[in-house]
């Protein structure tokens, strides 16, 4: 029966009497409530995804000072949205969503409290459109009125407005984390000795970190408010950027594990992964819980007035923590994807396991690409920068950008895309509007993106491009000097990147087409979806359950013996990893030395 | 499927063993043609390509006289183009003619293809190396010409004091610019012609004001923002 | 081996963990401390460390500082300043470096004094005759940073600010010019 509120027949699948449906695809136990608002957060998301991907184009293209679409003000003001929409909005409406199917869905419970479900979603869109509205109306004064971008950085003089609807939206996502948090206390309540299942321990992983972040930008933001309005002098800029980093980083450390949990949700699902170390996984988990909020202070490695003993203190106990349990799940997602294979008779030589996987699926090849290119692109980068000495050939470069893109976006938002696929089979029960497209999407994207990061980096670090400037190749306003040799690389940055933007419309047009013109799937026609050699059975002919896979199934033996399974396959590619980690570890290092002597 | 750790045999042995493994296990991927695998190994040597091209122009701008950094530039730059273009049409060519091809030119290009394609490869990389041209090497100082953007460097100082509860603003030093706009809350507040480059402000009302350069075009050339709490009295 | 979607049954928790995978693990471990140790020796055996001392200062107290400066230094034709001691000022500001321009000998050691009188800056040097040998350093309003720096290479060395701090930012530069 159709909800109340039912458009396009998007919220019209069959519940039995309780509200419980089972999926043949996952064996999950979903009840209507949190079905409907996985459904709601997500296509809100998308419509945040394309707004995002409108002010990217703008963006790109402006940079590329071929075309130098924008000028200095305008270009601004886009930045601003473009970063809003695709860093908070599109893909914290998304986790909202990963929660709920996290939480409740996996458990196979009701969604508590769904009033504050309701009204979360509302206070964080109120919030999104004033925060909308506050970078839009900017005057670009310089004394009264300038952009936010991203950070705000106190004390550039900055619409009170925008720090009081950043906090709203703070506080709409607060609401809406509440269900997800109420269902993991009542779990335990009802269930104490038993363990979380994995996905859902990496879950509220993510909400406590979440729950940390979101106090850190409380702070950050009603210091900004208070010292605007004369309460708070002494919060000055260093303050500032402490506490907005705890939130600034915070949430990339959200994105993070929510892109994680999703691996080893789609692996299992899509690619009859297992898990190989339980302790190992939930351990790895725990450790980014613990380090990653001191570890916020890599972006003040060269900020003034900071100790080198407490950076350095922030950078590595801290951060490495953080580091080391990346470096933890990157073997142990690709070892449970081989290891499960191979177990299931697909795994052959080295990376049979691997090249037989099903790479046509769009749910499994983004996961599997935003692994590898997280990975090699953002991770590495990423440990680099966060050297004390590096980040000095990195801070504020271009460089910056290409890294943030290739964690975010190659790995967060290409992850997120094979949620919103997996989302529109399994909940929405539509097929793709085409899919072919929608096979070939992910590469176009991916490769597009990975491409335009790249790019992004070499300007930073070749030449030393600086970000958030409309202007620096072809010519800096008011003097003759420019970086005009980075012309040429700017030249391929500007077709990768429409081309990649054009990957990531592709995405929108297929998501939105899909939802309004896909054919409606009846149960049991998302066999396709399924890991190979699964299927789903009815139990009787008169009954609407259906059986387990079989596949899935596999991996519920606690006992079975993980030695007995290879893993040559995973450990070849992680020394592979290691390998380009060390060599561009020791490449920017040799080159730092070089430069003329800086500091005491 | 069993571990195959064994640990038995000399540590020569087990290193004999381990590389003959990886040899074999290298030419199984080189050989390797479903379309994934296409896809997999021509992405890892544009990358790699594009790695090592980017690496070797930097290592070069900080040490010029590095020259033999030109031939693993080079290595990179032809692999950007020669990875995609042996596994995604020279390999599956080779195989293809090893399994249907019988006449003499097909057996030659079935049994020596691959030695074939590698060798034209390295011949590149070395004619390039040895003689590195424009698009292969990046740039990384002004070019020679001197002729880099259309501006003349803009030059001025902004001096100002509060006279008689006045604030008066003088730009001295004054080049490269047509007229200077005085704006405030977002607005021109007046335009100022030069030389001399002279204004008053009432502190009452613009107690914070940006002072912008222009060209004749009224496009934007430098600013200055002035705030009258740092202006000093006379 | 167990399903990341059902809670894991037993003792999971003392399961063995495989061989490879311990391996990678002490792999990571190393790695770990060895990103922490480079990077604290360094501190100490390495010429390039973004390490100098801060001191709290008023806008109006650094504008004295710099105007002092100013004073005491010899003004060049091309209107670079000829520091008299070791001591330069590179203050960032809406939307100029001041301080600057100002000439420098190769060889010898200067005391940068870094810092902003309004908002948030980024301090972003490069030799004209190789962009690539390029470093960044952040200023603040309120702090004044020293930060020690000898040049080996004469050159002209452009300052941009990779910070945004309102329009007219893009053309926010400066010249040190290092001569032998």
């Amino acid at each position: 029966m159709a909800h109340r509120f039912d458009v396009f027949g998007w919220f019209d699948n069959e519940f039995d009497a309780d509200g419980f449906r089972e999926c043949s695809v996952t064996g999950f136990n979903v009840h209507r409530s949190v079905e409907h608002y996985v459904k709601l957060y997500g296509v809100t998301a998308v419509v945040f995804l394309l707004v995002g991907g409108l002010f990217a184009l703008t963006v790109a293209l402006t940079r590329w000072e071929t075309v130098a679409l924008l000028e200095a003000g305008d270009y601004y003001r886009h930045l601003s949205m473009h970063a809003w929409s695709m860093l908070i909005f599109w893909i914290i409406f998304m986790e909202i969503a990963i929660l709920y199917v996290g939480g409740p869905m996996v458990l196979g419970r009701k969604l508590p409290a769904k009033w504050a479900a309701a009204v979360g979603y509302a206070v964080m869109l109120l919030g999104a459109i004033l925060i909308y509205y506050s970078i839009w109306t900017v005057s670009g004064d310089p004394t009264a009125d300038n952009a936010p971008l991203l950070t705000a950085y106190v004390p550039l003089e900055i619409n009170p407005l925008f720090y009081a609807s950043a906090i709203v939206f703070l506080v709409g996502v607060t609401l809406a984390a509440l269900p997800f948090l109420l269902t993991i206390w009542f779990e335990k309540r009802a269930n104490p000795g038993k363990t979380l299942p994995l996905v859902t321990f990496g879950a509220f992983v993510a909400s406590m970190i979440a729950v940390q972040s979101i106090l850190g930008g409380l702070i950050a933001f009603g210091g900004a408010l208070a010292w605007q309005f004369g309460y708070a002098p002494w919060f000055d800029a260093g303050i500032y950027r402490q506490w907005f980093w705890i939130i600034g980083h915070g949430t990339q450390q959200i994105n993070l594990v929510a892109m994680i949990t999703v691996w080893y949700l789609f692996t299992h699902v899509i690619g009859g992964a297992e898990v190989v170390s339980e302790k190992v996984s939930r351990t790895a988990f725990i450790l980014y819980l613990f380090f990653i909020v001191m570890g916020a202070a890599h972006h003040l490695m060269v900020d003034p007035g900071l100790s080198a003993g407490w950076r350095i203190w922030n950078t590595s106990y801290a951060f490495y923590g953080a580091t080391f349990a990346s470096l933890i799940h990157a073997f142990t997602i690709p070892a449970g994807l081989e290891a499960g294979r191979r177990k299931r008779g697909k795994g052959g030589g080295l990376f049979g396991w691997l090249t037989s996987a099903p790479w046509k699926n769009p749910v499994f090849s983004t996961s599997i690409f935003a692994i590898i290119l997280f990975g090699f692109l953002g991770g590495i980068t990423g440990v680099l920068m966060g050297q004390l000495q590096l980040n000095m050939s990195w801070h504020n470069t271009f460089a910056t950008v290409g890294h943030f893109h290739s964690t975010v976006v190659l790995g967060t938002t290409l992850t997120f895309m094979g949620v919103v696929y997996f989302v529109i089979r399994t909940m929405f029960m539509r097929e793709f509007v085409s899919p072919k497209l929608a096979t070939l999407q992910p590469y176009f994207y991916a490769s597009g993106m990975a491409l335009t990061a790249l790019m992004m980096m070499y300007v930073g670090i070749l030449y030393g491009i600086p970000r958030r400037t409309n202007e620096v190749v072809e010519n800096i306003p008011g003097t003759d000097f420019s970086i005009q040799g980075a012309a040429p690389l700017f030249d391929v940055f500007g077709v990768v990147a429409v081309f990649a933007i054009a990957g990531g419309a592709l995405f929108v047009l297929l998501a939105v087409g899909s939802l309004l013109f896909g054919k409606r799937i009846e149960s049991g026609d998302n066999d396709d979806l399924v890991a190979d050699g699964g299927s789903a059975e009815p139990r009787s002919a008169d009954s609407r359950a259906l059986e387990a896979r079989d596949d899935l199934a596999m991996a519920e033996d606690p006992e079975d013996p993980v030695h007995a399974y290879e893993m040559r396959g995973t450990f070849v590619l992680c020394l592979i990893f290691l390998a380009v980690f060390v060599v561009a570890y020791v490449l920017n290092w040799y080159l730092l030395t070089q430069l003329w002597s800086i500091g005491a | 499927m069993s571990n195959t750790n064994t640990t038995n045999g000399t540590p020569l042995e087990y290193v004999q063993r381990t590389l003959r493994q990886a040899w074999r296990d290298t030419l199984s991927i080189y050989y390797a043609n479903t379309t994934i695998w296409r896809y997999l190994k021509s992405g890892a040597l544009l990358w790699f390509g594009l790695m090592i091209w980017a690496f070797s122009n930097l290592v070069l701008s900080y040490q010029p006289d590095w020259t033999f950094m030109y031939y693993v530039m080079a290595y990179g730059f032809v692999l950007v183009l020669w990875g995609p273009l042996t596994h995604f049409v020279v390999v599956p060519l080779v195989i293809r003619v090893r399994r249907s091809g019988t006449t003499s030119p097909l057996r030659f290009v079935a049994r020596h293809g691959s030695k074939l394609n590698l060798t034209v490869f390295f011949l590149i990389v070395i004619v390039l190396g040895a003689m590195p041209f424009g698009p292969m090497v990046l740039d990384f100082q002004p070019p020679a010409t001197g002729d880099d953007g259309d501006t003349a460097s803009v030059n001025a100082d902004l001096e100002c004091a509060v006279v008689d509860d006045v604030i008066e603003c003088e730009l001295t030093d004054a080049e490269g610019f047509d007229h200077a706009a005085v704006m405030s809350g977002g607005e021109d507040v007046k335009t100022v012609d030069g030389p001399p480059y002279e204004f008053e402000l009432d502190p009452d009302e613009h107690d914070q004001f940006v002072v912008e350069l222009r060209d004749e075009e009224g496009n934007q050339l430098h600013r200055f923002v002035e705030r009258v709490e740092g202006v000093d009295s006379e | 081996m167990t399903s990341p979607i059902k809670p894991p049954e037993g003792n999971w928790w003392d399961q063995p963990v495989n061989r490879r995978e311990s391996i990678w693990l002490g792999l990571g471990v190393g790695w770990a401390l060895v990103l922490f140790g480079w990077m604290s020796a360094f501190t100490r055996i390495g010429d390039q460390n973004p390490i100098g001392e801060t001191y709290r200062v008023t806008s109006e107290e650094l504008r004295e500082s710099v105007d002092a400066f100013k004073a005491e230094a010899e003004e060049r034709d091309d209107g670079a300043y000829v520091p008299p001691g070791d001591d330069i000022y590179v203050v960032g500001m809406q939307f100029a470096w001041d301080g600057l321009p100002v000439v420098l000998e190769t060889g010898r050691e200067y005391n940068f004094h870094l810092g902003s009188y309004d908002v948030q800056h980024g301090f972003s040097i490069r030799p004209e005759h190789a962009y690539s040998q390029q470093i960044n350093l952040h200023v603040t309003p309120g702090k004044e940073w020293i930060v020690p720096m000898e040049f080996d290479e004469p050159g002209t060395y452009h300052v941009l600010c990779n910070e945004f701090c309102g329009e007219g930012h893009e053309g926010m530069h400066g010249e040190i010019y290092v001569e032998d």
